[in-house]
């Protein structure tokens, strides 16, 4: 047996290794994904107040930090039976898209570019993006976002103000105009960015060979039709499906330590979250801008079952706009907040459960609590776990097609895994269920 | 200028990648990136093929836990004349050291090899990042051990204050502009060490202590001021309200604490 190594893969979010096997005759046996970056949240959030587990869950990923963030808020929100006035889901809402926003942006930016442009991309970082001559965009876009995220939050990552039912961050007038006017910076530099964007991955899907293609998916889950108050929602081989619960919906199969956590669909299938499930079950938009975009992709989707990967890059494009549209609205009637949230001790239920769409699909932050709101048990589905056995089987399949593990086959691999988005430090952090207790 | 990045156990959120808009454009211009998995398509082999001290600088951010970590750590301090520590986790194990309370967790990269500029936070503000990235540029050294506490940066009233019951946490309690402490909310900026300009009690919530310890013991000394402040009637009430207190005090910095080496060196004695 013949082992191929990729160490690390590059241009993903966190470090992870593609090891291929191959039997004596050079053809594809079997492959792992593996990576060092186990941290045990699940295991050292145990024994903690659970009002601190925003602060914690923001730290499991600065990737898409924010989505923790206000996953594990929705949580508390339950287990201290405090439902968020309008004006705190609001500023919620702004914080959340302003880190869905800066996701994306960067996914597409730095990992999916040099894949994309139709041309080689120059050697040098940021060749790409440069090329394109969206770099000074990149960077206009990101400041106008941090701007945003700290006068929400106060830090440009890893910020907060999140209490059960409220958010202590105030904001005064000026802020609130500050708000809205970085807001609309943020409008017109993604407006000018996806026009870009779609230009090139129009050429680039032309040229069919620069992107391979993914397998076909029955199964998708997502909340709809909103990121953070959406409703549980899937499809099975077409027909759609509602669930009051997240584990009508999934379950775990294999979970180990330094292994993400298995999970498959009801009835044993494979299913896929994120973009490309968001773009199936969310309704047409009834924004013009967004409207022809969407119907590009539909027209794209439905040439073949087997899309080509640059197919989920597009749909970071469309979800681009769609969530700058998103954040528009939710700054139209912003106006000063007092932080108001009164202090409650003792929790009003045993157990919260709080869902958001995170950039990489469906986040569920699921905790149990003692009398004096200890957290005795902390269940964290990811999406990039909830991905990663749609992932194994496209690379399988691929692998398997290919006549010989060339380096121009594994480059292309490499392209499948950034297609999907994985968030490394996300996915690895988990524990066996058997040692789920205090210790 | 020759450099190489590398994101050992690590949330991501340290990468020169979430700085690009806060950093000068001169300086990225100036860059040649030898190793950087995030944005290039570089592969280990690149590093270990360069010359003895081959890189001018290398960043390191995250802790370290494995085997692997620990190499490619010892690999960069060869071939780098100059190392960062960027982060709460490579400097003090930052949040993913309460694994420790656990029975193991990841080391600080500080406790692996020596580095001559650390840049603190989690993550740390960008002001801080920009003035090591400078130091490195510079060769100066840089630890950022001059500065004082978050409390001489904090826009906060500071009062004398006597605890009777703790709070979690409450809206009167931000708009009164007071010092947490003084409203019975424990928060770490006494005994942090300042840089991040004190953005979290700025922003309406306590300092939970991510630029590290000013001193030795900051766990400890926290401890004990907030021993000073209790009412002695109240002190039932007190420890009732201190629901974690490993968590509390030594929230990023358990994997460098005393206290660990003394769990350590019972827990090797109970096996022995």
């Amino acid at each position: 047996m013949k082992r191929i190594q990729l160490k690390p893969l590059s241009r993903i979010e966190g470090e992870a290794s593609l090891e291929v096997l191959l039997d004596e005759k050079g053809r594809f046996r079997d492959l792992r994904l593996k990576s060092d970056l186990f941290r045990g949240f699940e295991r050292f959030c145990v024994g903690r107040p659970v009002e601190e587990m925003p602060f914690l869950a923001s730290r499991i990923c600065g990737i898409c930090a924010e989505a923790h963030y206000l996953a594990s808020l929705k949580a508390l929100d339950q287990i201290f039976d405090r439902p968020p006035p309008p004006e705190v889901r609001r500023i919620r809402r702004v914080f959340f898209l302003a880190g869905f926003l800066r996701d994306h942006l960067t996914v597409l930016s730095l990992f999916a570019a040099p894949d994309l442009v139709a041309r080689s991309p120059s050697p040098e970082a940021f060749g790409g993006l440069k090329d394109l001559g969206l770099w000074e965009d990149f960077l206009e876009i990101r400041r106008a976002l941090k701007e945003i995220l700290e006068l929400v939050s106060g830090r440009k990552l890893h910020g907060g103000g999140g209490v059960p039912g409220g958010w202590l961050k105030a904001l005064g007038p000026e802020e609130t105009t500050e708000i809205k006017r970085a807001v609309s910076r943020v409008h017109r530099g993604i407006k000018r960015f996806s026009d870009l964007w779609q230009e090139e991955l129009f050429r680039s899907l032309d040229s069919r060979n620069t992107s391979p293609s993914l397998g076909k998916k029955k199964a998708f889950l997502a909340l709809s039709p909103d990121f953070v108050e959406g409703r549980l929602c899937g499809v099975l081989r077409k027909r759609r499906l509602s669930f009051e619960d997240y584990r009508e919906a999934f379950t775990e199969t294999v979970s180990g330590e330094e292994t993400p956590t298995l999970t498959v669909f009801q009835g044993g299938h494979t299913y896929v979250v994120g973009p490309w499930a968001r773009f199936v079950l969310w309704p047409s938009p009834k924004t013009p801008s967004l409207r022809d975009l969407h119907e590009m992709i539909l027209e794209c989707l439905k040439q073949s079952e087997n899309p080509f990967s640059g197919v989920l890059h597009f749909l970071r494009v469309y979800e681009l706009v769609l969530a700058a549209e998103r954040l528009k609205e939710a700054v139209a009637d912003l106006g000063p907040f007092r932080p108001v949230s009164d202090e409650v001790s003792v929790p009003a239920r045993r157990e919260g459960v709080g869902l958001v769409e995170a950039p990489r699909g469906l986040l569920v932050h699921h905790y149990e609590v003692d009398a004096r709101g200890r957290l005795s048990r902390v269940r964290i589905f990811t999406p990039t776990a909830q991905n990663y056995r749609a992932l194994l089987e496209d690379l399988k399949e691929f692998f398997e097609k290919a006549e010989k593990i060339s380096e121009k086959v594994l480059k292309q691999a490499e392209k499948i895994v950034r297609a999907y988005d994985p968030c490394i430090p996300c996915m690895l952090h988990l524990l066996k269920l058997d040692n789920s207790g205090t210790s | 200028m020759k450099i190489a990045l590398y994101n050992a156990l690590s949330c991501g959120g340290c990468d020169l990648i979430f700085f690009l808009e806060d950093l000068p454009g001169s300086f990225l211009e100036d860059l040649e990136i030898v190793f950087w998995p995030e944005v290039c398509d570089h592969r280990e082999e690149v590093l270990r093929n360069l010359p003895e001290k081959g890189l001018e600088a290398a960043l390191i951010c995250g802790a370290i836990r494995t085997r692997d970590q620990e190499k490619r750590v010892l690999l960069l301090r060869n071939k780098a004349r100059r190392l960062a520590a960027v982060g709460s986790c490579a400097l003090y194990g930052g949040i993913p050291g309460l694994l420790w309370e656990k029975g193991e967790g990841p080391r600080p990269v500080t406790e692996v090899v020596s580095c001559e500029v650390a840049v603190p936070g989690c993550p740390p503000e960008p002001k801080t990042l920009r003035e090591a990235l400078e130091a490195l540029l510079r060769e100066e050294d840089s630890g950022g051990k001059d500065r004082g506490p978050v409390c001489e940066e904090c826009p906060r009233t500071r009062r004398p204050f006597r605890i009777g019951r703790l709070k979690k946490w409450g809206g009167e309690e931000v708009l009164s502009g007071d010092c947490f402490l003084a409203r019975g909310i424990i928060c770490s900026g006494p005994v942090t060490r300042g840089g991040c300009g004190a953005v979290c009690p700025g922003a309406g919530y306590p300092c939970g202590g991510c630029y590290g310890p000013l001193e030795d013991l900051a766990g400890e000394r926290l401890l004990s001021a907030l021993a000073s402040g209790v009412l002695p009637a109240r002190a039932d009430e007190f420890l009732e309200g201190l629901v974690d207190p490993v968590g509390t005090f030594f929230r990023f910095f358990l994997a460098r604490s005393p206290l660990l080496r003394l769990r350590k060196r019972r827990d090797e004695e109970d096996t022995a």
